[in-house]
């Protein structure tokens, strides 16, 4: 079985589109967060020195993706951090709304790794769905 | 898609609403042949997709450098009924007042060669790039919100720039109606240490010098005296600040379509009716975020003006290094336009296109306004960029509005795979260009190949007669985020 975590693809030609998978949806959220970061610099120049803990609410699961992904970036952007692994405790469902609480992992944004800023996560063709057991996530993010 | 563009002459392109059911309204695009040819069938039908959107006035325009975006593809005007329209933070997108601000000089190449290792050097050191805790300015909230509401008046109150600055940019450097209210809390942790910075990516600073004078009575007007003169054109926008505006009201829209109901073939085209308080709260949020990037953009040019006076020993004055004009490329705006023959109120959302008032419009500065409002192109880096003059003809047909850029023909993704930071740095500095980047791969990426050849699309421009060629400049030094 493909243990693959995420793939670049063409949707765009201004900017970066990317397909996650996860066996589970921690994993998804997970492995799309290290897609959105792959971009900007090299996972592996950064060690996992610093945490930041991200917690948020969505009425999807889907927008919940959204919320997760964007506020990672808020929170590397204003805490001068790389982020290079990802770790969810929770996603559950109460009331009719969808909750995270996750942590992105890194040290401090060296200026000299960055390849590529995103700017933020689009809406255009982003999804999140399961086939065949996996869940599949599809983002396109602007730089 | 394509193969319904119907040729109205050299340089327009119309696609009939009946293309597609949904359609409220024509699409068009302006470019030649080439142009279209070259045209991605992704991004025309992009443009249809806005035009399936409430309250569109025909036609949605694309300019020359269209590429396939998100949403509205990049290079695109899309205009809606100020009444029974939307307005869609989808359709701005994260880069809100991306703009382009520059400056004249009054020396020359020969003056520049000799010193342009050292100008770019300190230019590099002077203004803050890339990532990191942010810029030399640390705001605190209260700052801020001063900046949000007053624009680049903020920065001529603490003697970074002059009066005379802010009578030569677009809305005087300051947009009216901005509310701080509307701003989150997390788009002001961004955007607080950030004034100041030019960011990453595509922004840029170029020591540019002329190359061409194609209108010398309106160059002279502009302060273009001479070929081989130097001027100065940075790119940049409203940072964190503004991407985290169009991501909180991205969320928020997409929210609102559901209570309002409003079908969408994209999501990204999130929106909301004009008059809802989602819609008007994201207009006044989205107004913060462009006094912001107005504010920026005149801190850095202070900055480079100091470079300036360190590297050349005089006082920018006696460097007349003054502003030539300040104009957005990516913003919403509610302006007044003829529609129907009738003067109506509408919301010009310009993605990737830039604003061209013609002579005599009451909102084009006094010193230009017989000549048109200045229309500042950005090629791609290390490229030849433009000088244009709007029109009428952009008054009549394109809502005021022209291209932005060369336009990408190449994903970055692909350009960093086809090429080399370092190549591209060697091959422009054979050019006798001088380049500074904070990471090989960022040239890589803006690599002058990954773009459309600027020339054409301004060609295509100058044909339609939305924006005249006034000026060509080459750069001779780069500074990328």
């Amino acid at each position: 079985m493909s243990t693959k975590k995420f793939e670049f693809v063409d949707l765009t030609t201004s900017d970066v589109a990317f397909r996650a998978w996860g066996q589970s949806i921690e994993e998804v959220f997970c492995n799309a967060a290290e897609a959105m970061f792959s971009i900007m610099f090299d996972l592996e120049m950064v060690p996992p020195i610093e945490q930041v803990n991200v917690e948020v609410e969505a009425q999807t699961e889907e927008s919940l993706l959204y919320a997760w992904l964007s506020d990672l970036l808020l929170e590397a952007e204003v805490n001068g951090y790389f982020f290079s692994s990802f770790h969810i405790e929770k996603i559950w469902n109460e009331n009719e709304r969808f909750y995270c609480v996750g942590k992105g992992i890194g040290s401090e944004a060296k200026q000299e790794y960055l390849e590529t800023l995103v700017k933020g996560v689009t809406y255009h063709q982003f999804s999140l769905k399961k086939e065949q057991g996996k869940f599949v996530a599809t983002v396109v993010v602007d730089i | 898609m394509k193969n319904r563009l119907e040729k109205i002459d050299d340089v327009h392109w119309r696609l009939d609403k009946t293309v597609r059911p949904q359609m409220r309204g024509d699409a068009m695009i302006i470019g030649s042949k080439e142009i279209i040819d070259r045209a991605e069938t992704q991004a025309i039908e992009q443009l249809t997709n806005v035009a399936c959107l409430p309250g569109v006035i025909e036609p949605v325009l694309a300019m020359p450098d269209i590429h396939w975006g998100y949403g509205l593809p990049m290079g695109a005007v899309g205009v809606f009924d100020a009444e029974d329209g939307i307005i869609s933070a989808g359709c701005t997108g994260f880069d809100i007042n991306c703009g382009i601000h520059m400056i004249r000089t009054n020396l020359s190449k020969k003056d520049i060669i000799p010193k342009i290792r050292d100008l770019v050097s300190t230019l590099f050191a002077k203004i803050p790039a890339g990532v990191g805790k942010g810029g030399k300015l640390r705001l605190d909230l209260n700052q801020l919100d001063d900046v949000l509401l007053n624009g680049a008046k903020w920065a001529v109150e603490r003697d970074m720039g002059v009066e005379e600055d802010l009578h030569r940019m677009e809305e005087n450097g300051r947009i009216e109606g901005a509310d701080s209210s509307k701003v989150s809390h997390k788009a002001k942790k961004r955007g607080a240490p950030q004034i100041g910075s030019l960011g990453a990516g595509n922004h840029f600073l170029e020591v540019q010098t002329i190359d061409e004078i194609y209108q010398s009575n309106t160059a002279k007007t502009y302060g273009i005296d001479n070929k081989d003169q130097v001027v100065v054109m940075l790119h940049c926008g409203s940072r964190g600040l503004g991407h985290q505006v169009a991501t909180d009201y991205l969320q928020i829209m997409g929210e609102a379509v559901h209570k309002y109901k409003i079908w969408l073939p994209d999501k990204q085209l999130v929106c909301a009716p004009t008059n809802s308080n989602e819609g008007q709260d994201y207009f006044a949020a989205m107004k913060a975020a462009v006094n912001f990037a107005f504010c920026n953009r005149l801190v850095i040019t202070h900055w480079i003006r100091e470079s300036f006076e360190q590297v050349f020993s005089q006082d920018w004055e006696s460097l007349e290094m003054d502003t030539i004009y300040d104009v957005c490329h990516n913003i919403a705006k509610l302006e007044e336009h003829e529609v129907q023959r009738q003067k109506k109120s509408v919301y010009v959302h310009r993605k990737g296109a830039t604003r061209s008032f013609g002579p005599g419009h009451p909102d084009v500065p006094e010193v230009y306004r017989n000549a048109g409002q200045p229309v500042l192109i950005a090629g791609s880096m290390g490229t030849a960029s433009y000088i244009l003059a709007g029109t009428e003809q952009a008054m009549k047909e394109s809502f005021g509005s022209t291209c932005h850029g060369a336009g990408r023909r190449m994903s970055r993704k692909k350009a960093i795979k086809t090429f080399w930071g370092k190549d591209v740095r060697t091959k422009l500095e054979r050019q006798g260009k001088v380049v500074r980047s904070t990471h090989p791969k960022i040239l890589a990426e803006e690599a002058p190949d990954a773009y459309k050849d600027i020339d054409l699309v301004i060609d295509s421009v100058h044909r339609a007669g939305i924006s005249l060629k006034v000026a060509r400049m080459i750069p001779i030094g780069v500074m990328k985020g």
